[in-house]
């Protein structure tokens, strides 16, 4: 609506246009200049940026601008000869520029400029700093150049008694995050790249929360902006993006109910979380927080490593760009107060793109550079990726390395072989929400240089060559970058039609007047059992970052409670198919006269579904530590009718002693949810994997 | 080369129907121990076949094995299935018990439907099995997990 609306404006200023000599300001004078253009952590190539009256200017059609405008969800409408410029900022306000007026009109108000835009030959030249405000970046300069830094606008807090919505205004989508702090019972939603103006605390009314806390942090270019929510223990918490504006809402509730989580589902990223758990296994991703590196196995020699090459990839080919964020990036000079120096590496293309979420690395390797040094090769499943980078200063020396909407195969590696300038390297699933982040943290011997970018000749492999370094005081300590491959692996097709790709249904077997199998013995019923199993499976695959519809999540029948089987069986059914979820586990535990039987089985009935069954049963399997009596295809109802990928488990057999022995086990419960969320993991690729 | 291209398509995972011998059937019971199926030749009449060795076929499956087999009956006391013929389908009407609830584990089903149709598959020209209960198609056993509504042949069942 907003956008054709300026489309038609934008064709009726053309028309008065027409009449204009564009020839009245032909007489400014535009120096053109080298000076760096950084917009949201990310260096933006102009063709024909200079200064005129002091301040930064560019063509309305010089790709810098087109960059700068994709760079926060902008976009621009101009046609050559005009005397209009409008910009629909992401949050749909126009911006009006109008040649020779110095001021613009910013969804109808009008803010004064230092000078007026003007045509220089057949270019409308746009003054930036003030775009950038009206775009309400902040805007600081430094000697040789200009950082335009999206923010968090403002944080505010309304309470309806129900639930309480902390609604955090962005002036650009954010890709942010959220961890939970269970000691201190806080919630943080950070948003990396975003500074404020609104900071401070401020108490917050309603029973949910205690307060807001609103706190920057980092170099004044790539700031990262935190909103600290004090929880009130028990309530239930989510976060997500609102929907049609640039906006993050944190929602706190006492009942989950009361999320209105029904009414998000078209929410990227969707967490929902209470405060009585301890989900959070690192700290936020401040610079200053150090990797724990200690917490994971050593595994170099772990499944996923892949031999390691033999052959340098000649450090930096130029048909492969690496970004070199320590060495290459010269510090702006002369403003010590500025250390974002974001190096993106050349991906051939002016306007970097939003990484695909979609990703996951398969392998790692990590061998000797001959020339001196460590090369780390991830093997990716596509790309092009989105990194993030921090550095600390020596003496520290440690150096980390997000790199953005990709998942982690295989589990957590620390790297601790004998390798040149490093003591150790952690490979971590460091978020999960509202994207994945697969975090690469160093710890080096001494000062180093760390070159990132694809590996010659290999298509989907990243390299990250760690080379030795002497300190240089003024480096940049944080930047950005794209890395990205001419191959790109292209996932295997589903020919299901799930549509929700971070939604999992769950179908606790039996219940109500359907108890299913039972054991007297052991105070064994399977309506019971798979209930719970399922409700942790819930609990687990939220922490993953998974939605999960249940088909039900008490003691009841699904569907009618008079109805016959069919309606029973197909509304479970219907439950998943009706909500586009991604994949359908149905959850029940077995049964036989033959009491000898015991272990677990994994159900599915298309051919297709057997790598999903596969991958539950092995996984469960592993957790379980019964016996694996393997994946079966049979003639189930639940797993025919669905239409997504569907695979009913049989946890383990409540008939044999020894299996219903551990089914009384509350740690055993979480073992097979465990299991079964890790194989949904494995077939899925996590919830930001594509369908 | 072509035959075992196709076979390589699947051929060898399809269950090979057993073909009697005149004089002899079949009856694939279920083992006690591993709850696979437990094939019971039986000696019958040469002249019986079609409705009237489907019939006896089921009449044995719900008997249980005259040998010493160490092999179970799934189907609850007091079931009854009645058995009619048509093309290569058997409709069996199930009575009893589990018509009205069935409370055991998905093992166990599905191996007494296995059981109950690589039986009845094993009267020539019979592939499919189409199981009613009291009377009517369902989707399933009231607490079960097998589909019903559909016929069932030896493809139906975990290989």
């Amino acid at each position: 609506m907003i956008r054709f609306g300026a489309v038609v404006l934008c064709a009726a200023m053309a028309l008065s246009g027409l009449a204009l000599g564009v020839s009245q300001a032909a007489g400014v004078l535009v120096v053109p200049t080298k000076a760096k253009v950084y917009v949201a952590g990310r260096e933006v190539a102009f063709q024909n940026l200079g200064i005129a009256y002091n301040d930064p200017v560019a063509p309305a059609n010089d790709p810098g601008v087109r960059t700068m405008l994709d760079l926060v969800q902008a976009q621009m409408t101009w046609q050559p000869g005009t005397r209009f410029a409008v910009v629909t900022r992401a949050d749909g306000t126009l911006i009006t520029l109008t040649v020779g007026s110095a001021a613009l009109s910013v969804g109808g108000t009008s803010v004064a400029m230092p000078f007026a835009p003007f045509y220089k030959g057949d270019d409308l030249y746009l003054p930036l700093l003030p775009l950038g405000k009206a775009l309400q970046l902040g805007v600081r300069g430094f000697a040789s150049g200009y950082v335009f830094v999206p923010q968090v606008l403002a944080v505010q807090a309304h309470s309806d008694g129900q639930r309480t919505v902390i609604a955090m205004t962005t002036s650009a989508p954010a890709a942010y995050r959220t961890s939970y702090d269970s000691h201190k019972s806080e919630l943080n939603v950070i948003f990396p790249g975003f500074g404020t103006d609104a900071l401070g605390t401020q108490p917050l009314s309603g029973r949910d929360g205690r307060s807001i806390k609103v706190t920057e942090n980092g170099p004044p270019g790539y700031p990262t902006t935190t909103v600290t929510v004090g929880v009130v223990h028990g309530v239930k918490f989510a976060a997500h993006r609102a929907s049609g504006a640039p906006e993050v809402e944190a929602v706190l509730a006492k009942n989950e109910s009361a999320l209105h989580l029904a009414d998000d589902s078209h929410a990227v990223g969707h967490v929902t979380r209470t405060s009585e758990a301890t989900p959070t296994p690192e700290p936020s991703a401040t610079p200053s927080s150090r990797p724990s590196a200690g917490a994971a196995p050593a595994a170099s020699t772990a499944s996923p490593v892949t031999p390691a090459p033999t052959r340098a990839p000649s450090a930096a080919p130029s048909s492969a760009p690496v970004a070199t964020p320590a060495a290459a990036a010269p510090a702006p000079s002369g403003s010590p107060g500025i250390t974002v120096q974001p190096e993106a590496t050349d991906i051939g293309s002016p306007s970097p793109t939003p990484t695909p979420i979609q990703i996951r690395v398969t392998a790692l390797s990590v061998a000797e550079i001959p020339a001196g040094g460590t090369r780390l090769t991830l093997t990716m499943s596509g790309g092009p990726v989105n990194f993030e980078w921090h550095r600390l200063d020596d003496p520290d020396n440690r150096f980390w390395l997000d790199i953005h909407g990709v998942t982690l195969q295989g589990p957590t590696q620390t790297l601790t072989s004998a390798l040149p300038f490093v003591k150790e390297i952690h490979v971590s699933q460091f978020a999960l929400d509202p994207e994945p982040v697969v975090r690469i943290a160093i710890d080096p011997t001494q000062p180093i240089d760390v070159n990132i970018g694809p590996v010659a000749q290999s298509a989907n492999q990243m390299g990250i060559e760690i080379e030795r370094q002497p300190p240089a005081s003024d480096a940049p300590r944080a930047g950005v970058g794209t890395v990205a491959w001419v191959a790109v692996a292209t996932p295997p097709p589903i020919t299901h039609t799930a549509t929700q790709r971070d939604l999992i249904a769950i179908d606790p077997g039996h219940g109500g007047n359907d108890p299913g199998a039972s054991n007297s013995g052991y105070g064994l019923v399977e309506k019971e059992l798979t209930l719970q199993i399922a409700l942790r499976l819930k609990q687990d695959l939220q922490r993953m970052g998974w939605r999960v519809v249940m088909t039900r999540d008490s003691d009841y029948e699904v569907g009618d409670p008079n109805g016959d089987d069919h309606q029973e069986l197909q509304a479970r059914c219907d439950v998943a198919n009706a909500a586009g979820a991604r994949v359908f586990v149905s959850v029940h535990v077995n049964s036989s006269v033959a009491h000898s039987l015991n272990g677990t089985t994994t159900y599915y009935w298309r051919p297709a579904d057997k790598t999903f069954a596969q991958a539950v049963q092995n996984s469960v399997v592993l957790a379980d530590g019964i016996a694996d009596d393997g994946v079966k295809r049979n003639d189930f109802y639940v797993v025919k009718h669905t239409d997504m990928p569907a695979v009913l488990v049989e946890t383990a057999f409540l008939s044999n002693s020894a299996d219903a022995e551990q089914l009384t086990r509350p740690a055993f419960l979480d073992k097979l949810a465990q299991g079964i969320a890790n194989g949904i993991m494995e077939f899925t690729g996590g919830p930001n994997a594509p369908l | 080369m072509a035959a075992m291209l196709a076979c390589a398509a699947g051929c060898a995972k399809k269950p090979a129907q057993v073909v009697q011998a005149p004089g002899h059937f079949t009856v694939d019971f279920v083992d006690a121990g591993t709850e696979a199926l437990a094939p019971v030749e039986y000696t019958v009449d040469p002249n019986l076949r079609g409705p009237g060795l489907a019939d006896y076929a089921v009449t044995q499956l719900l008997a249980g094995p005259s040998t010493g087999r160490d092999a179970v009956v799934l189907f609850p006391a007091g079931t009854t299935l009645d058995v009619s013929l048509q093309g290569d389908m058997a409709t069996v009407d199930l009575g009893g018990p589990l018509t009205k609830s069935y409370t055991g584990g998905a093992e166990d089903e599905s191996a007494m439907f296995k059981s109950l149709t690589y039986t009845l598959t094993n009267v020539e020209g019979i592939a499919r099995v189409q199981v009613l209960l009291a009377g009517k198609k369902r989707a399933a056993l009231p607490g079960g997990h097998m589909e019903l509504d559909e016929p069932l042949t030896r493809e139906s069942f975990a290989q």
